[in-house]
């Protein structure tokens, strides 16, 4: 038997609330959009009420007490108790922020205390959904509910012992025998008056024969008992303990108790479970009445095959069950079934065993490469078809180990939802987010790294893109404007778009303060593009107002600065009075790529694939003796090129034909003159280490089947530099 | 404690039955025999459970019985007096016998 460690169980309750907080936030910007959404106000009320459990569980008290007032608040809303409005939603998104807070810090240091500003947060928030509780409690609930306090230890069972006016119905049906058994149920009828109040009892006596054909030891009679109690329906059942193998017993719930065992039903864990189990656990039936139901169903099985009836069936027509009971267990039954589906569909593995893996992986591309070299010299043709297979495999082990890293984008974007809603409540604005694309791989790491960087064009789009809804009437606009998020993959790389049908961007403004700034001189030819690219200068800024969203020129810089360390580029596009699209260009970030291997003098370097383009011989001298620049005439596409040997500072070479071969990056295309072309390989990507750090034109080396060294080069650098060099000519 | 019926004609129309002892399981049978008869020229009983120590719901059965019996023979029934545990287990039960029958 393994080892219970509470710390990894605790490593995986933070990771599992922090995945629930995800949940939890998305389920309220649904309901934003729709206040009478019953599945997200449930499914809300689910994570919640799960991290309330599972912080009891772990200890963490400070997270359960203020989770509990979040779940009894949105327990109102559940039951159509509490009207949801935007303003409570407002409450529960902060009540959300500061679950994410009291998370963060409990993962931190579990004794730890919450700063200053979150404190007196959470005081202002525990008011306010108090507040929401005892509005309601002055409406329906027991006037005796005392507001929820954080400090309060409180133990109550929250699901509630509210029996009010309703009660218990119990029907006895005696055998007949019970007598002779010196059983007399009097005794036990009057022992209710224990547990509760008997508040009715009618004697059923229709089964009594006449006089002389009755036989006075035989019981006839029957009882049909109202019931006041609180008690759950197991202890009233012990009542009847003695006397359950002499009589048909029938405990039925009060009416709102139909109601209660119906949450408690919602709420029961996320296992499968039998239907009966279901019901046991919830307390709506007794283990013994499920017993005597199964021995039941399996006498009609055994009789009669057409006769065969559902558990659940039989305990509606019984009366042991309620039908909104039992439908509310099918439906947590075909729920937890959905979640176990889900669950089978998918492993938490720690991503350093991936990487492993990763690393494993690329090892056997290595050594793959270098048998297929060898097989190659030899001329046995059933070794070089068997390595060829292996080849193959080796190729399809590699693309789906690779896969394994790749996530989505659409979980970061969904994150911006909630951005968007606050700037929009902060603001005189109306903004709609439109996403696409989400079903987008990126490597898991690339997406931690493209979140701020994301975060901030949106903010910035939102804060000076978007006008307000009384400008954008007047400009004849909708009243709401919209930004959208986009993702795609293109020739080898991920683009990432941020567009909004806001203002655009104000060309002469930008121009003005470049050349304030000196950043551009007076009178200076830009392009657009070029122009814009000013907007990432550090601490540049055209806003009139500094908001707390954007405004203090701090960040575009760090933007840019974020993606160019992903190798990407940004690109804005932009029409006054239209809108303005920020374009993220990223390189396919892998550990194994497919490459284009090309030589330049005695160095052998690889290229993605993905951006290969084509590759073509031009004569050395229609190329050499140009004077104009580095310009390539390609079937009427004039594009740059770049001597990689003479880049490289490499030996000259004094071939006649020259060969080209063409790359596209970020929709910008160019030529890289190289010595031979080698095809196409399966290149492991080995970093190059903290000493090559400064080596900007290099991604990597990879090892060849000949031990020889390849150095992968940074396409998006090179275009870079390229159209640098060129913009100085 | 054994059980012991005493009828008696009161008039013409109207029988007494006073019923002593415990009317329990380990009675029952023996107390239907003795109440077994027929009363239809009387219309009106006079029940006599005073002296009732002891009934259990087989008593009562047999007593709920026995006097719907009566009642269906059209004779009117008076209780004359009830002991205490008749009265409790009817309280219990929410039967009024008077009422019952």
């Amino acid at each position: 038997m393994g080892n219970f460690n509470i710390q990894d169980s605790a490593g995986l309750f933070f990771e599992e609330s922090k995945e629930m907080l995800v949940e939890m936030e998305e389920y309220l910007l649904d309901l934003e959009k729709d206040f009478d959404n019953d599945e997200s106000i449930n499914a809300l009320f689910r994570s919640v009420h799960t991290i309330k459990g599972s912080s009891g569980m772990f200890g963490f008290t400070k997270i359960e007490k203020f989770t509990h007032i979040v779940e009894s608040s949105l327990d109102l809303v559940r039951n159509g108790e509490l009207k949801l409005n935007s303003e409570l939603i407002g409450v529960y998104l902060d009540s959300h922020d500061l679950m994410e807070s009291l998370l963060d810090l409990a993962e931190a240091d579990p004794g730890a205390e919450l700063d200053e500003e979150k404190n007196k947060k959470q005081i202002i928030l525990t008011e306010k959904l108090n507040k929401s509780l005892k509005n309601n409690s002055d409406e329906s609930v027991s006037s005796n509910d005392e507001p929820l306090s954080l400090n309060a230890n409180d133990e109550s069972n929250d699901n509630g012992d509210n029996v009010k006016s309703d009660l218990w119905h119990i029907s006895l049906r005696l055998h007949e025998d019970v007598f002779k058994n010196t059983l007399d149920p009097r005794s036990f009828i009057k022992f209710l008056d224990e547990y509760g109040e008997v508040k009715k009892i009618l004697v059923v006596s229709e089964n009594i024969p006449e006089f002389s054909e009755l036989d006075p030891e035989l019981a006839y009679l029957g009882f049909e008992i109202s019931y006041k109690s609180s008690e759950s329906k197991e202890k009233i059942e012990s009542i009847f303990d003695f006397l359950l193998d002499d009589c048909n017993l029938r405990i039925i719930p009060p009416k709102s108790n139909i109601h209660e065992y119906v949450k408690l039903l919602e709420e029961l864990p996320e296992e499968p479970m039998q239907i009966g189990d279901m019901l046991v656990k919830a307390g709506t039936i007794t283990k013994t009445e499920i017993e005597k139901i199964l021995l039941f169903q399996e006498g009609i099985d055994d009789y009669l095959e057409q006769d065969k009836k559902f558990v659940g069936e039989l305990l509606v027509e019984e009366k042991l069950v309620e039908k909104p009971v039992l439908e509310a267990a099918l439906k947590k039954q075909k729920e937890v079934k959905k979640i176990e589906e889900r669950k089978n569909r998918s492993i938490r593995v720690d991503a350093n065993k991936i990487d492993v893996m990763i690393n494993l992986v690329g090892e056997l591309v290595i050594t793959g490469s270098n048998i297929t070299q060898k097989s190659e010299l030899s001329k046995d043709k059933d070794l070089k078809e068997s390595v060829l297979t292996m080849a193959r495999l080796i190729e399809d082990i590699r693309d789906s180990t690779m896969n394994l890293r790749m996530v989505q984008i659409g979980e970061t974007f969904k994150k911006f939802e909630r951005v968007i809603r606050d700037i929009s409540k902060q603001s005189d604005k109306e903004i709609k987010l439109e996403i696409s694309g989400s079903e987008t791989e990126l490597d898991k790491s690339l997406i931690e790294k493209i979140s701020d960087p994301l975060m901030h064009m949106i903010r910035n789009s939102a804060d000076h893109g978007i006008e307000t809804s009384k400008e954008r009437k007047a400009l004849g606009k909708n009243s709401f404007g919209t930004i959208k998020l986009n993702a795609y993959q293109e020739t080898g790389s991920i683009v990432i778009e941020v567009s909004d049908d806001g203002g655009g961007i104000n060309k002469e403004s930008i121009f003005k303060k470049a050349v304030e700034r000196g950043i551009l001189k007076e009178g200076q030819q830009i392009s657009d593009e070029d122009l814009y690219q000013v907007l990432f200068a550090p601490g540049f800024s055209t806003a009139e107002k500094i908001t707390n969203v954007s405004g203090r020129g701090v960040g575009m810089d760090v933007v840019k600065k974020n993606i160019e360390s992903l190798r990407g580029i940004i690109q804005i596009e932009s029409e006054e009075g239209k809108g303005t699209t920020m374009r993220i260009t990223l390189p396919l970030t892998l550990a194994i790529i497919d490459g284009f291997m090309v030589k330049v003098a005695d160095q052998h370097f690889v290229l993605p694939l993905d951006m290969v383009v084509e590759c073509t011989k031009v004569q050395s001298e229609d190329i050499n003796l140009r004077d104009g620049g580095n310009f390539l005439n390609l079937r009427g596409e004039l594009l740059p090129y770049m001597f990689m040997r003479d880049f490289f500072g490499l030996e000259k070479s004094d071939k006649k034909t020259e060969n080209i071969v063409i790359i596209e990056y970020a929709k910008i295309k160019a030529g890289f003159v190289v010595d031979s072309l080698h095809g196409e390989f399966q290149t492991v990507v080995k970093p190059m280490g903290e000493i090559f750090k400064n080596l900007t034109w290099i991604t990597g080396s990879t090892i060849l089947g000949t031990g020889e060294v390849a150095y992968i080069l940074d396409v998006p650098m090179l275009i870079k530099e390229l159209r640098a060099l060129e913009l100085n000519k | 404690m054994a059980i012991d019926v005493k009828s008696k004609e009161l008039s013409n129309s109207t029988f007494q039955i006073k019923i002593k002892g415990d009317i329990i399981i380990n009675n029952v049978t023996n107390l239907k025999k003795q109440l077994d008869d027929d009363y239809t020229k009387y219309s009106i009983l006079n029940f006599d459970l005073e002296k009732v120590d002891k009934i259990d719901t087989s008593g009562f059965q047999l007593v709920i019985s026995f006097l719907k019996w009566i009642k269906s023979n059209e004779i009117e029934v008076n209780f004359v007096k009830i002991s205490d545990d008749v009265l409790d287990i009817s309280n219990l039960y929410d039967v009024d016998l008077n009422k019952f029958v």
